[in-house]
């Protein structure tokens, strides 16, 4: 009589690495960028990973900055279109408002700070919390990333859910849900950086 | 005579650890999960933020400067990215949020 | 100098104390998540403060290095729960 155990598939039992089938995406296709447009985008990926390395290692001996320029320009020529899914464009102007952008957003942080301390300290706890679902006009990836990072740090609303372009967002006073709604002033600011180029 | 940079970089730290305290005792005290993220995701991350601006301004110009300003780009871009991961998880599971005149989770 | 960063540190500890009591009180996963974030965070400040004490800069490569290990801890936490696994 053979006495032979069963063990099993051992693979079968780690069912944590596995997706469930409903929840399987599909892989965004990776643009191929040709000519200009490819070397643009190797030398930025490179600008921004050799920085990185200076901030790092910060020596500045040959060595060490022709060993790190070779790294960067390695990692650069083999994954740079996983940075930039899309042609690098915009110039000095893009740029400039973006500075304006972040000016204005420090100063919003700072209010929204503000304004959740005096809630947190006022003894009556004076919130009135609720959910609101809208859309907006933004198509690109990006674009939606800082919109949804910016209205996380300005006052009142964190978001909650992006899906497409629609967006859940929870606000902590009915003031701050109007102002999403009606007077959209960040929606116009985001769209300013990124679509005059 | 105190110096300038000395007294700035007491105020900034002085402004930060209010923030901190300020987010810790809402994390406590707020009613449930999405308000406890608003304390989370601003009062804290501008605390932090301040704390560590108020050492850059004690450290002058050098390179463990720029890493500290890297510190505080690094967790501007998480911490919202942070909350909204979790607070997402937390839609999903179905966490019931919180409306005037109920109790508190 | 030192004294203030001393100081500043042990404040610190005291808030993380408070936010001890959210992980261990707070009702479901998510609110002990956002707890835990939020120590991860604080302990970023504490190695910056210990670095800036002992006066070794080497701390501030470890609190770089420790604000992406934690942000990915985070976000692979949140996953798990969202949909049972890590993927």
């Amino acid at each position: 009589m053979k006495n032979v155990i069963d063990w099993g598939n051992p693979l079968e039992n780690l069912t944590f690495l596995r997706p469930p089938v409903k929840y399987i995406q599909e892989i965004p296709v990776l643009l191929k960028m040709k000519g200009k447009e490819r070397i643009i985008s190797i030398i930025v990926t490179a600008g921004i990973l050799f920085f990185f390395w200076i901030l790092l290692s910060a020596y500045f001996d040959t060595f060490h900055l022709v060993a790190g320029l070779a790294c960067a320009m390695i990692v650069a020529v083999l994954s740079h279109d996983l940075l930039f899914t899309k042609p690098v464009r915009g110039g000095i102007l893009t740029f400039l408002y973006f500075i304006h952008y972040c000016g204005w957003l420090f100063i919003e942080i700072w209010l929204a700070g503000l304004d959740v301390a005096y809630r947190v300290l006022h003894p009556s706890l004076p919130i009135d919390p609720q959910v609101i679902t809208f859309e907006t006009p933004f198509s690109d990836d990006i674009v939606r990333t800082v919109f949804a990072n910016s209205m996380t740090l300005t006052p009142g609303t964190i978001t909650v859910d992006v899906i497409g372009s629609t967006y859940t967002v929870h606000a902590l006073t009915s003031e701050a849900s109007r102002d999403l709604t009606e007077g959209r002033s960040i929606e116009k600011r985001v769209h300013r950086i990124f679509k005059e180029t | 005579m105190i110096d300038f940079f000395t007294l700035v970089t007491v105020m900034l730290i002085a402004m930060g650890l209010f923030f901190m305290i300020v987010g810790s005792i809402g994390l406590i005290r707020l009613p449930d999960l999405y308000t406890r993220a608003h304390a989370s995701g601003k009062c804290d991350t501008l605390g932090q933020a301040m704390i560590l601006l108020g050492l850059i301004v004690y450290e002058g110009f050098t390179f463990d400067a720029v890493k500290l300003l890297m510190l505080i780009i690094f967790l501007y871009v998480m911490s919202p990215t942070a909350t909204h991961a979790i607070v997402r998880a937390a839609h999903i599971l179905k966490y019931h949020a919180w409306k005037p005149g109920e109790d508190r989770q | 100098m030192i004294d203030l960063f001393t100081a500043t540190g042990l404040v610190l500890i005291c808030t993380l104390f408070l936010c001890l009591y959210r992980v261990i009180v707070g009702p479901g996963a998510c609110n002990r998540l956002i707890a835990a974030n939020i120590i991860g965070t604080k302990i970023i400040l504490l190695l910056v403060l210990v670095g800036y004490i002992y006066g070794r800069n080497l701390f501030l490569d470890i609190a770089l290095v420790y604000v992406m290990i934690n942000f990915l801890a985070t976000l692979a936490i949140a996953k798990y729960l969202e949909k049972g696994c890590i993927c």
